[in-house]
């Protein structure tokens, strides 16, 4: 084994004691997930159907830069019906494995298109979700028809690989505010910059946004601060310890928590992300295996509401909200809900690891 | 505990090092040529001085006449409606698809302003983008033969949240006819 092995081994030993979880927690995960996307994150497509062809100006790198245009309107109904399907037996647990890598191709070819028009949203963690849960063998507990393990699959690797792209996600938005930001000068902030920009773009200012323009000046600065503290130290939180690990999750949700309350910027995508390092299987396993059919009959209703509102209309990602105004509303107050959730379940999860009894 | 078990072997690593790193290091050269899909999270590296009791935003406006023939503001969400309306700074700068290009001009963190390819609008697709803007204004209310892309830098009082000012920086009329 020569230096650069013993760094890799190094490098994915010490991210395997900080992720370690049992492989009946990704099962159950696997539900939850269901239920987050029908509520919360349904991926609707069939609306760039709609979009004329003079705003078409995919990213030089990516797949819709293959192609001349925006594809005819029945690919992308196709796309809604079928991204649905896969999400429903992805939860269910039919062919997990195969559904999922079926989802992540539409997923990716989609949202291509979506960002066609010049602007990239960056959801991206939600979709590297995916393809860790395949590492990861999601698809093997808590199913109608299990999948057989594969000899790559391992729930650590996936929650390795996992970590490991959140982990550089944030740094990727850290590093470059590092370099602006930390300057020591209090008459300075970037914290505002975004502010401003919520308040004098939204059509709505909700929660604590009208009331930030009065907070005292350091306080600006200290989110600065922190803000690049926190995005820049998601690698050395996996590599210190698990409890690290889970302390800096348990902040994100927080973090994002505050951002929804003074932004209004709720970041929902990363709720699901940060959720798959909960140990799930001693907080549900027992509900879920004594609720019997009730979570599938409830995610088929869920499942079979959206394809009828998809036929019937053009679909809604949120709570099957169609008005858009009142979508961004809802997607404010959902991303308070979501996050208080979280942190809450990722705090429990912290303090078990530090061996207190909540 | 070995990698063997829990992790990734040194070229699988490899790989997903060069995956992260070379779509991070575009996106921080030319943020416009941030390829898709890749692992790499907003920047928003402004910064605001504080000091300051006002504070000068850009903004643009979309501009309808009505049947009187006077120029009113048009919300974004209901103009672009299904997109997006925070993708209206794009799609702007991309003059709403409707004169023919091939190629756009990109800021970068070292070469200044570079043009780059893009996928040509032809006049194919400024006439059906016509047809729909014609539509959607008609729809709104307004006359289908016209609208206006404005400009404008809006300087607000800190202090009493009130528009101290509002100039006009640029106005492009667009002839759907």
């Amino acid at each position: 084994m020569n230096w650069i092995d013993r760094i890799v081994d190094s490098y994915w030993s010490k991210t395997a004691e900080a992720v370690t979880l049992p492989e009946e927690s990704l099962g159950i995960f696997r539900w939850i997930y269901g239920f987050y996307v029908f509520l919360f994150a349904a991926p609707t497509f069939s609306w760039i159907a709609e979009v004329p062809a003079g705003f078409f100006d995919p990213p030089l790198i990516s797949v819709a830069y293959l192609f001349d245009g925006f594809p005819p309107g029945w690919l992308f109904q196709t796309l809604d019906i079928a991204v649905l399907t896969a999400v429903f037996l992805i939860t269910i647990g039919v062919k997990a494995r195969l559904f999922t890598i079926l989802l992540i191709v539409i997923k990716l070819f989609g949202l291509s298109f979506a960002y066609s028009m010049g602007k990239i949203d960056h959801g991206i963690l939600e979709n590297a979700l995916l393809l860790c849960m395949i590492v990861g063998g999601w698809g093997r507990h808590f199913a109608l028809l299990p999948d057989k393990k594969l000899d790559f699959e391992s729930t650590v690797k996936g929650l390795s690989l996992l970590a490991t792209f959140i982990s550089f996600g944030m740094f990727s938005a850290g590093i470059i505010k590092l370099l602006f930001w930390v300057d020591f000068d209090l008459t300075t902030s970037g914290f505002l910059t975004w502010y401003y920009s919520s308040y004098y773009n939204f059509d709505y200012a909700l929660l604590l946004l009208p009331y930030v323009k009065n907070f005292p000046v350091i306080l600006y600065e200290i989110a600065d601060y922190t803000a690049v503290a926190f995005e820049i130290s998601g690698f050395i939180m996996l590599l210190w310890s698990r409890k690290t690990w889970l302390f800096w999750l348990m902040a994100a949700s927080f973090f994002h928590l505050s951002n929804t309350l003074v932004l209004n910027i709720p970041f929902l995508e990363h709720v699901i992300v940060y959720l798959a390092f909960v140990n799930m299987y001693t907080i549900w396993s027992n509900k879920l295996i004594n609720a019997g059919k009730i979570p599938g009959v409830i995610i088929s209703v869920l499942f079979a509401v959206h394809i009828v509102q998809r036929i019937i209309y053009s679909g809604a990602e949120i709570l099957y909200i169609t008005n858009y105004q009142l979508h961004l509303i809802a997607n404010v107050y959902t991303g308070l809900f979501l996050w208080l959730i979280t942190g809450t379940l990722l705090l429990y999860e912290f303090r078990k690891n530090l061996g207190i009894n909540s | 505990m070995s990698s063997v078990k829990t992790g990734f072997s040194t070229t699988a690593t490899a790989i997903i090092a060069i995956l992260l790193i070379i779509p991070f290091l575009i996106r921080s050269l030319a943020p416009a040529l941030e390829p898709y899909p890749a692992i790499v999270l907003p920047l928003g590296i402004g910064l605001f001085n504080i000091e300051e009791t006002e504070i000068d935003i850009n903004t643009i406006q979309i501009m309808g006449q009505n049947e009187r023939g006077e120029w009113e503001r048009i919300q974004a969400g209901n103009f672009l409606e299904p997109v997006p309306p925070y993708y209206l700074h794009k799609i702007a700068e991309n003059n709403f698809g409707l004169i023919t290009q091939n190629r756009k001009v990109i800021k970068t963190a070292f070469w200044g302003e570079i043009q780059v390819p893009r996928k040509p609008i032809t006049d194919k697709d400024v006439t059906s983008t016509k047809h729909w803007v014609r539509d959607r204004l008609g729809t709104l209310g307004f006359r289908d033969s016209t609208f206006l892309l404005r400009r404008t830098l809006k300087t607000v009082d800190l202090k009493t949240d009130s528009v101290k000012s509002e100039t006009t920086l640029e106005e492009v009329e667009f002839e759907l006819d």
